[in-house]
Formats: structure tokens, C-alpha cells, sequence
């Protein structure tokens, strides 16, 4: 009776106690990395630049730092460890909020350095991923405007111009599918180095894991609403007039309000694929130094007019998906679900660049703000 | 593995015959009162409270015995000399219904009830001797008891006299159905104490069970209704309390008209109700006092605090020391400042806070009432700023344990507060030896404890566990008096309908 008591208590004690398997991870024992730079060096190895916060240990004030570490190496996770030793701490890439890519490691393919993230659970996933002009070690150690550390300032970047519609609400989670599917393709967002600042440039588009093109804001800002990817707001402005006394009554800046995509794939004899991709758009006008937006035909004449200019843009944009191979709208998946004959016999990377694309872009003006 | 059994498993023996209760000869009264009251005097141990008395009846040698530790002189006045005074010429009989003395002819009984607070009269040449009760007796008024406030509703509560908490109850019940069964418990105290119930409503199969278990009870010592607790109650070891104490009679008066039993005990103001369910503990006769809404509200918070008070500071334990991960990247920076300096484990940092303030609550319950406060502030105030300032603890934590402590607190019932402070710590543990596993495994210990526990034969997780979906709505949340039509199944009442449905009315809109 007591001797089984005893018993229990000893074996419990020395299982919890003895075994020494204690594989906790301290928080205050690790270094959070909250973005990360990978680059191809001229010689081809890899390059990757950290940065690395300095969180301070006092309770009130905690005004935090970053330092920017650099390593060179073969493998993603290799860089891992040399940048480990340099560092005082755990490296930990697990709360990683941006890893940026260098525009020479993106046209080389990025499967292979991000495998690590994919393979590791305790990775972050939700890590925004974003590709940069030059060399991503550039653009972290370039001084930035402000005190915010390099990760949040990557990230409210990125996460703005998402809000704007401008580029694509992507992470390392949301591409690794389209990277890996025959069928489909990814953007990234492109930032370039300005004079002052970095800033958003448009988006870089991928074929495979490969980095084959790029847009520029406006155009990527169609781009993602026909593949039907409004998010919060989306404006633009337009060149509609050639004549005008001041320059600004040439231009108008509409938002879009709503949003309705009709996409066609079809297959004429077994081979030809044509796409007609239909695209309604309810706007918004926001600036129209012109005026008169209650005549009635003058409304439809702006109509008309934004429609053919939308129109015309939307042709320039599937021009150069094709040239760049990008299956950016999932065309591959409609072919192999409804035609998965046809798809059989295509070699998709060669037969998409033959894909007419049929764009029309119906513009309608729904509001024109609280002056008359 | 005998002894967790035993340790486990409370009256769950077959009922056993009853312990031999000494019964003594009965001692028919000696014809002199000399003799008598030496007789008496031996019985007694010649104790030196033990007065007699002459008094002299016309006619008749007599003589009365009290103990004066346990009488009321005025009472004696009261009671035996007026009546001899103003039946100065009546006969004897007169006088003795006057006293309104009892006749008795066992003396075994007599001394009983002399130490009880009787006096006893003893007359020459007679074979009975007569008992007066002149007991004198000193009760608490009838306050709000200081552990089970409310907002609104009755402020009654019960005293430490069973007769009068027997009347609070009864004064709310008038029901001929109301009925009252009285033990007398202890071999050496001999304390009153009686179990109520409803006959047309409780169980007749639960009643036998606690007659039984209450009549096993063979201890010397019983001297309150909490010692009764331990010899009746399913599991003793478990963390959970299977009897809901209580000292509002309103509470009392709920539970009884659902069928459940309630004992009181001489010299304690608490009841134990039986059977309970897990739930019961999160209730509180304010719910009642509310509209449904916000008793509903009010409920569901508390019976939420049950999860934070007993998982809050575990699971800060493993997301810092294992999961770090799973914290929002804006919250990461500031927590990761605040315990970036701290000398400890967070298990070290944690159980010193939690017991800082185990320690500040046990030391601001013995203290008198201003210095408990002046314990609070110092305790509170002063170690918890102090402590944080000299890197000891960190802001987190100190905020965690915080609110884990009033989480705690909001329990209407202290015993369940007790149980689920004392829980925290095993699963505290877990959380840093083993992260979120840690947790779900103990969390799932507790789980299947609760789900296997029973009180008085009905299952102690009801209506969870068996799931009754009818009975949810006065659980977690309080729906309307009137839509509360039946009774919750898990005290198995006789009757389930407490209300008639209602008739369904044309309304007319003039």
C-alpha cells in the first residue's frame, strides 16, 4: 500500500526529472531574425543578409534594434548556421516577417534556397516574400527613412500596396503550390531602389520558380484585377484628354468599386486556345478637373473612353504574360480540367505563349462624389 | 495498488451492519433522591458544574440537579420556583404542567439530557423524575454570511443553530412535503444534525443512499457539518468537491426544490448540498436575481474563468518556453523586452508569483480587517512593482498571475476556488516540462477525472457529460424563469415538470 505510493512518486519523479530530455527553447534565449536577403554573388554562391533584432531588457522604454549580418555559403540552410556563430544567441528565423530576394537569385529559380522553409515547421510561413532590383543586401543595408526596424518597414511596405491592389497578398505559404503546379504561376511584388527609399515598383512575374519578367505599378494593378484579386481599394489615374487648358483636366483617377471577371478558355481543334477574358468594372471617379460628370452623355462618353483605354492596357499586359510565360490566371488548370485531352498532348511551357488572349475591359461609372 | 483504491474510492463498501452503538442498560429511577442524585453525581464524574438544589413543594422532599455552565438562571426562576410559588396550595400535578417538565423513568436518558442543559427534578417516593428545560443558549444573529455576498436578493444567512436554520428554511417552503430526518453523530460530541428534503421531489434511491452513508459514520469527533463532508463524500482524494457548501438558505431553498438534499449540522452554518454537479459551483443565487440576460452573461464569464484560472499561466509557461511561435509578431517584441533579463526559468518566475499570492491571500484571511488591507497593498502593490524593478519577474508575468488570480476569485464557491488554485500548479508543471502537450495531456487527465467522477450516484459533469441537451439552459448560460419548465435531470427528481406549458394566447391589439 504505501510502498506502491512510494513507488509511483519515485518513478514519476525520476522519468520527469532524470531523463534529461528537456527540449525547451527559451524565448529570451533566441535571436529573432525579421528579415532575411538572399543574393547570388558573381561567382554563384549564395549570399544572405540577415537582420538580426537587438531587443532591449528594459521594461519601460523598449526602443529595439537591428543589426544586419551578412554570410556566404551553398545552401539556404547552411547560411543558417554560419550566420548562427556570428550572432550572440539562438538564431531563430521562426517570427521571419519578409525575406527578400535579389533580382539575379530570382531569374536563376528560388525553389531550391527556399526548400529550408518549407521542410522546417517551426518556419514562418506567413513571411512576406518580395523580389528586388539589384541585390537584396543593397536594399536592407540601405539607410532607411525613419526609425522602424528593417522588418517592419519591408512589411508595412508590402502590406500597403497590397491594401492598394498594386501587388499580389502573397507568402511563402501562398506561391509554394502555384511554384510547384505545371498548371499555374505566381507574382511576387518587385521592389526597386529609389534615389531615396526603397518603393514599390510593380511586380515580378514568375514562370515556374523562375523569375522571367516584371510590371510596372498601373499595369499590375490590372493585371490583378483580372485575376479577379481586388483587395481593399484599387485607383488609378488616366490620360482620357489631349486637349485641356491646364495639364491636370487631361487625366482622370477613378477607383474601383466593384468587380466582375468572366474568364473563357476554349479549344478549337484540339490545339488553338483561345482566351476571352471579360472584365466589368464599377468605378468610382475621385479627380476629374474637367468637370460637368451630370451630363449624363458626358458620362458615357468617359465611359466609353476608360473602356477602350482599359481595354488597350489589358491587350499590352497578356502580351507580355505571354512573352514572360507567365500562367499568372491559371489558364493550365482550366485546360487540364476541361480539356484534359488536349492537355496531354501540350508541352505547356512551349504551347502557352500561343494562348490568344481576347481581353475586354466594360467600364461604368457609378459615382462621382458629393460635388455636382 | 490497494491503498489508491481505498484512497480513491469513499463509500463505495457495501453498506456494513450498523456499528455497534453503545446502547446502556436502561436505569429505572431509585426511590430516594439521595440516591438518585448520587447516581447521577457518579455518572458525571462528580463535575464540579453539576448544582442541586432544594425546593421545597408542599408536601413532597425535592431536590434538582443542573449544571450551571449550561443553564440560564432567570430561565431556572422562570421555570421551576414561579410555578411553585403561585401553586403555593395547588397539588403537584398543577405544578408540574406549569414547569412543563418532562416525565422520564430511564436515568441513563436523564443525564444525557442534563448535560444537555436540563435541569432535573427528583421527589421522594417517586418512580419518575421530571425534566425542565431551562438550557440557556446563545445564537449569532441572522446576517449576510461574508463569504457568499450578493447584489440583490435575500441577505439571510444561516446561524450556527440548526433549530434556527431549520426555521430559515422552512419560513420559504411551506410544504407539508418538507421533511426533516435527525441523526446524532459523533460518539463523544453527539452533535445534532438533519437532512432535508422534499419528499414528493428527491429521490427515493438517494435518499436511502445518504441515510446510509451518514448512519456508517462511527467517529468520535464530529462537531461540525464540514467534518461530515469527508465520511460521505464519493472520492476524498479527488481535487474536485462533490458537496456544494453553502450558508444562504436561498441557495438552499433552490437546490432543495430541485430535488437534492441538504444536510445541517449543530455548531456550523454551513449546508452541504448533495448531489451536485460541476456546474452548481458556478452558480450563484445573483444569476437568479438578474434578468436572464445578464445572468447569463455574468455566468458564462465565470464558468470561461474556470479555463483561464486553471490554464492561463500554464500556457504563458509553454508559448515562452516552447512555442514561442505562435505569438503575434506585434506582440513578440514587447514580451520578448520584458523577460529578456530575467535571471529564471519562466516555471521559477511563475510559481514564485503564484505563491507570493497564495501567500498574501492566506495571510490577508487571518489578519483583522484593516491590516488585511494594509497586507493587499503592500502584497500587491508594493512586492509586485518592486519585484518587476529588480528583474526578478517580469511585466508578463506578473500581468498573467494577475489575472489568474481574480480568475480565481470570481468562483461563488470557495471550495471550488481552492481546488482549482491548488490544480494550476500540476499543469503549470506539465506546461514546462512538455509545452502545449504538457498541457493537453494533464488538461485531458482532468477531463477524464471529472467525466468518471460521480456525486451520490449522479455524474459529476452533467449535463456535459452525459450530454442532456435540455438541460444546458440553466448551465452555462441562464435562460428565463419561464422558460426553465423542467427540473435538471441529475439529481433524478421525482417530478421533472416544474411549470405548466404555457397556453398559447390569440394576442389582441387594442
Amino acid at each position: 500500500m504505501r510502498t506502491g505510493l512510494i513507488l509511483f512518486a519515485t518513478c514519476f519523479l525520476a522519468a520527469t526529472l532524470l531523463s534529461g530530455c528537456w527540449d525547451q527553447q527559451l524565448l529570451k534565449d533566441i535571436r529573432i531574425v525579421d528579415a532575411s536577403g538572399l543574393d547570388l554573388d558573381p561567382e554563384g554562391k549564395l549570399q544572405a543578409t540577415s537582420s538580426v533584432l537587438e531587443v532591449s531588457g528594459s521594461q519601460s522604454g523598449n526602443k529595439s534594434l537591428d543589426e544586419i549580418q551578412t554570410g556566404k555559403g551553398n545552401t539556404t540552410r547552411q547560411l543558417r548556421d554560419i550566420l548562427d556563430r556570428k550572432i550572440s544567441g539562438i538564431y531563430s528565423a521562426s517570427k521571419l516577417r519578409v525575406t527578400l530576394m535579389g533580382e539575379a537569385l530570382a531569374r536563376q529559380g528560388i525553389y531550391p534556397y527556399l526548400d529550408v522553409y518549407y521542410r522546417d515547421p517551426s518556419s514562418a510561413l506567413n513571411a512576406r516574400i518580395a523580389v528586388v532590383e539589384g541585390t537584396a543586401h543593397d536594399i536592407l543595408t540601405f539607410k532607411k527613412p525613419g526609425t522602424k526596424l528593417v522588418g517592419e518597414y519591408f512589411n508595412k511596405l508590402i502590406s500597403s500596396a497590397e491594401r492598394r491592389t498594386i501587388i499580389p497578398a502573397v507568402n511563402l505559404q501562398l506561391i509554394c503550390p502555384p511554384m510547384l503546379d505545371p498548371g499555374d504561376a505566381f507574382a511576387l511584388p518587385y521592389i526597386s531602389k529609389d534615389t531615396t527609399s526603397p518603393s514599390i515598383y510593380g511586380i515580378a512575374l514568375f514562370s515556374g520558380d523562375k523569375m522571367t519578367g516584371t510590371l510596372k505599378s498601373e499595369d499590375s494593378m490590372l493585371y490583378l484585377l483580372m485575376a479577379d484579386k481586388l483587395a481593399k481599394t484599387a485607383s488609378v489615374t488616366l490620360k482620357i484628354n489631349e486637349e485641356g487648358s491646364q495639364n491636370p483636366e487631361k487625366y482622370i483617377a477613378i477607383d474601383i468599386q466593384k468587380l466582375k471577371r468572366k474568364l473563357k478558355v476554349n479549344v478549337q481543334n484540339n490545339r488553338n486556345i483561345k482566351v476571352t477574358l471579360d472584365l466589368k468594372l464599377k468605378i468610382a471617379v475621385v479627380e476629374y478637373a474637367k468637370d460637368h460628370l451630370n451630363d449624363k452623355r458626358n458620362l458615357t462618353q468617359l465611359d466609353k473612353k476608360l473602356s477602350e483605354e482599359l481595354t488597350r492596357r489589358a491587350q499590352v499586359i497578356t502580351q507580355k504574360m505571354l512573352q514572360a510565360k507567365h500562367d499568372g490566371f491559371g489558364i493550365g488548370r482550366r485546360v487540364m480540367a476541361y480539356y484534359p485531352n488536349t492537355w496531354k498532348k501540350l508541352h505547356w511551357l512551349e504551347d502557352y505563349p500561343k494562348v490568344e488572349f481576347v481581353p475586354k475591359v466594360t467600364v461604368k461609372i457609378v459615382k462621382h462624389g458629393i460635388m455636382n | 495498488m490497494g491503498f489508491f483504491k481505498e484512497m480513491l474510492n469513499n463509500n463505495r463498501r457495501k453498506s456494513r451492519p450498523m456499528p455497534g452503538k453503545s446502547t446502556l442498560t436502561p436505569r429505572p429511577v431509585f426511590p430516594t433522591v439521595q440516591e438518585n442524585i448520587q447516581y447521577l453525581k457518579e455518572a458525571l464524574f462528580h463535575t464540579d458544574d453539576l448544582v442541586r438544589q432544594k425546593v421545597s413543594i408542599p408536601g413532597y422532599t425535592s431536590e434538582f440537579l443542573f449544571m450551571y455552565t449550561m443553564c440560564d438562571q432567570s430561565k431556572i426562576r422562570e421555570e421551576i420556583f414561579k410555578p411553585i410559588l403561585e401553586n403555593k396550595d395547588g397539588d403537584l400535578e398543577g405544578i408540574l404542567i406549569s414547569m412543563r417538565a418532562n416525565k422520564h423513568d430511564d436515568l441513563e436518558k436523564v443525564i444525557d439530557l442534563v448535560v444537555k442543559g436540563n435541569a432535573v427534578l427528583f421527589i421522594e417516593g417517586m418512580e419518575d423524575c421530571f425534566v425542565i428545560e431551562v438550557g440557556s443558549s446563545h445564537v449569532r444573529n441572522v446576517t449576510e454570511p461574508n463569504n457568499e455576498k450578493v447584489v440583490e436578493g435575500s441577505h439571510e444567512g444561516f446561524v450556527e443553530s440548526v433549530s434556527i436554520n431549520l426555521q430559515l428554511v422552512r419560513k420559504h417552503i411551506e410544504n407539508r412535503n418538507l421533511v426533516v430526518k435527525r441523526y446524532k453523530l459523533g460518539n463523544e460530541t453527539k452533535i445534532e444534525a438533519v437532512i432535508v428534503y422534499l419528499q414528493n421531489l428527491a429521490n427515493p434511491e438517494l435518499i436511502e443512499e445518504v441515510d446510509r452513508r451518514i448512519q456508517n459514520i462511527d467517529a468520535d469527533n464530529i462537531s461540525s457539518s464540514e467534518f461530515i463532508e469527508e465520511y460521505i463524500e464519493d472520492k476524498t482524494f479527488s481535487p474536485f468537491p462533490q458537496l456544494l457548501h453553502t450558508e444562504r438558505p436561498d441557495r438552499v431553498i433552490g437546490n432543495l426544490l430541485e430535488g437534492r438534499v441538504a444536510l445541517l449540522a449543530e455548531g456550523s452554518p454551513t449546508a452541504l448540498i448533495m448531489p451536485v454537479t460541476f456546474f452548481a459551483f458556478y452558480q450563484s443565487p445573483d444569476d437568479y436575481s438578474f434578468r436572464s440576460l445578464q445572468g447569463s452573461f455574468i455566468r458564462f464569464i465565470r464558468v470561461c474563468s474556470f479555463v483561464f484560472a486553471i490554464a492561463l499561466p500554464a500556457y504563458y509557461i509553454a508559448v515562452v518556453s516552447f512555442h514561442y511561435e505562435v505569438i503575434p509578431e506585434d506582440l513578440l517584441l514587447p514580451i520578448k523586452s520584458s523577460i529578456e533579463n530575467i535571471p529564471f526559468q519562466p516555471i521559477l518566475e511563475a510559481l514564485f508569483m503564484e505563491l507570493t499570492i497564495e501567500l498574501l491571500r492566506e495571510a490577508g484571511i487571518r489578519l483583522p480587517g484593516p491590516v488585511g488591507q494594509t497586507i493587499g497593498i503592500v502584497g500587491g502593490l508594493v512586492i509586485g512593482d518592486a519585484v518587476v524593478k529588480a528583474g526578478l519577474v517580469s511585466n508578463t508575468m506578473i500581468i498573467v498571475v494577475a489575472l489568474t488570480a481574480i480568475a480565481s476569485f470570481v468562483v461563488p464557491s470557495h471550495e471550488m476556488s481552492a481546488s482549482v488554485r491548488m490544480l494550476r500548479f500540476p499543469i503549470m508543471v506539465a506546461a514546462s516540462l512538455f509545452g502545449f502537450i504538457g498541457i493537453v495531456y494533464s488538461l485531458m487527465i482532468i477531463l477524464i477525472h471529472l467525466c468518471s467522477l460521480e456525486s451520490f450516484g449522479t455524474p459529476y459533469l452533467a449535463p456535459i457529460a452525459p450530454f442532456r441537451w435540455k438541460d444546458l439552459k440553466d448551465t452555462i448560460i441562464r435562460m428565463p424563469q419561464w422558460a426553465l419548465r423542467q427540473r435538471s435531470q441529475d439529481p433524478a427528481p421525482q417530478k421533472l415538470n416544474q411549470q405548466s406549458q404555457p397556453v398559447e394566447e390569440e394576442r389582441s391589439d387594442d
